[in-house]
């Protein structure tokens, strides 16, 4: 995924912050930043840990709002991504079980373009996604925050409020869970 | 002397550049004479990769003037209640300016009134405030993961002690209803049968849906693959 939208630096924040503690314009401009910036990673997150497109949606949809309700208020203790990212975290964490059992999850999946490499691309990724969704909370979020780019992983540690070292096992024990889930 | 394990975190950690030099070379060496290791930094790589490209090609298929959309709308829902709020207000003080001096019609006014305030107010206040105020109350210092499990818990608990309330509430005005005169009677069981109706809903609706979230988070929802 190429990083064609704004980075979150520290003067964008600090211009952010301002902007959204004024009025009219000012706000609505302050929470475009913030949607323009992070709208992406923050969909790449929540289709991760979801596991379904509609759900991601449904789940960006909700984050946004929160973002655009708390963002006058925000105090910055932690940067703006940081913030946002957990709460995405927690939307989507829970959004999945507004699906009924009864309906069946349908990962998104690489289009297919033709030929048999891309069919079986599609089908790989397709399994790696459902099988991702399914794993515990822990193992679920580490693994989506890491599959998103331009997190390092600190930010992934604060985002988590875990310790760094925490991190790397929980990634770790991660992949092996979805190696066992996917038969490898 | 350390193990696979050791060697496979130290891949994760080389994958996104967190590992010192020194670590990068014994890592190097312990590849080149482990199978295991190789296919677990191949694995990873993959994943990754695999995951990366499924939100790419995704990404382009959302309809993001829908969710800016979204936003707008929401911020003149809270409009809306306000508004709406603000009308109950005036007609709770206007009601009260021309009290129906007929007994009877007070209580069955008072009571239908009640009703209606206490169903609008608790679905659109509580639903909408209360799920944006949770998603923006982020627990400082603690590990989030956890704090939503403990939050999903804490609500089921919630749940759970309101339907006993509930349940106590209900016999009681069933006791007194089936005391006094028939009139008061018909008032009190009305009263039993909404309790019961909002336990009901309270308890298979709403617990049951908290307890989907939970088994989500323990990735035990089950799900049919397409």
């Amino acid at each position: 995924m190429s990083r064609a939208f704004p980075q979150l630096d520290a003067a964008l924040e600090a211009a952010i912050l301002a902007g959204a503690r004024g009025r009219g314009a000012a706000r609505a401009e302050a929470f475009e930043a913030v949607f323009e910036a992070l709208r992406a990673p923050v969909f790449a997150l929540c289709l991760h840990l979801t596991g379904d497109r509609h759900d991601a949606e449904d789940a960006v949809q909700e984050v946004f709002l929160a973002v655009h309700r708390a963002l006058p208020g925000f105090r910055g203790e932690a940067g703006i991504a940081t913030w946002v990212y957990r709460i995405a975290l927690r939307a989507a964490l829970r959004q999945r079980a507004r699906r009924r059992p009864s309906e069946a999850v349908d990962p998104e999946t690489p289009a297919h373009r033709g030929g048999e490499a891309d069919l079986a691309a599609r089908d790989e990724a397709r399994r790696v996604q459902a099988a991702v969704a399914d794993l515990p909370a822990e193992h679920r979020a580490v693994l989506s925050l890491f599959a998103v780019e331009g997190l390092g992983h600190r930010q992934i540690a604060e985002i988590l409020g875990v310790p760094e070292g925490t991190v790397w096992s929980r990634l770790h024990a991660a992949r092996k869970r979805l190696a066992e889930a996917m038969g490898r | 002397m350390p193990g696979c394990a050791d060697f496979e975190i130290a891949i994760d950690m080389r994958a996104h550049g967190a590992l010192g030099d020194a670590e990068r070379e014994a890592l190097e060496r312990h590849l080149s004479s482990c199978d295991r290791c190789r296919a677990y930094q191949v694995a990873a790589a993959e994943t990754e990769r695999l995951m990366q490209g499924a939100a790419s090609e995704a990404l382009g298929q959302v309809d993001w003037g829908w969710v800016r959309r979204y936003v707008r709308w929401s911020r003149l829902r809270f409009l809306s209640l306000a508004v709406s709020y603000a009308g109950l207000g005036i007609a709770a003080v206007f009601w009260l300016a021309h009290f129906p001096t007929n007994p009877a019609q007070a209580r069955w006014t008072t009571a239908i009134a009640i009703v209606v305030a206490f169903i609008y107010g608790r679905w659109s206040g509580f639903g909408l405030f209360g799920h944006l105020w949770r998603l923006n109350r982020l627990p400082e210092g603690r590990e989030l993961v956890t704090s939503v499990r403990e939050e999903l818990a804490h609500r089921i608990r919630v749940v759970e002690s309101g339907a006993l309330a509930l349940v106590a509430l209900a016999a009681i005005l069933g006791a007194a209803g089936l005391l006094g005169d028939e009139r008061h009677r018909l008032v009190r069981l009305l009263g039993v049968a909404f309790i019961l109706a909002v336990l009901a809903v309270t308890w298979f609706g709403k617990r049951r849906w908290l307890a989907r979230e939970q088994a989500a988070l323990d990735g035990a929802m089950g799900r049919r693959q397409p």
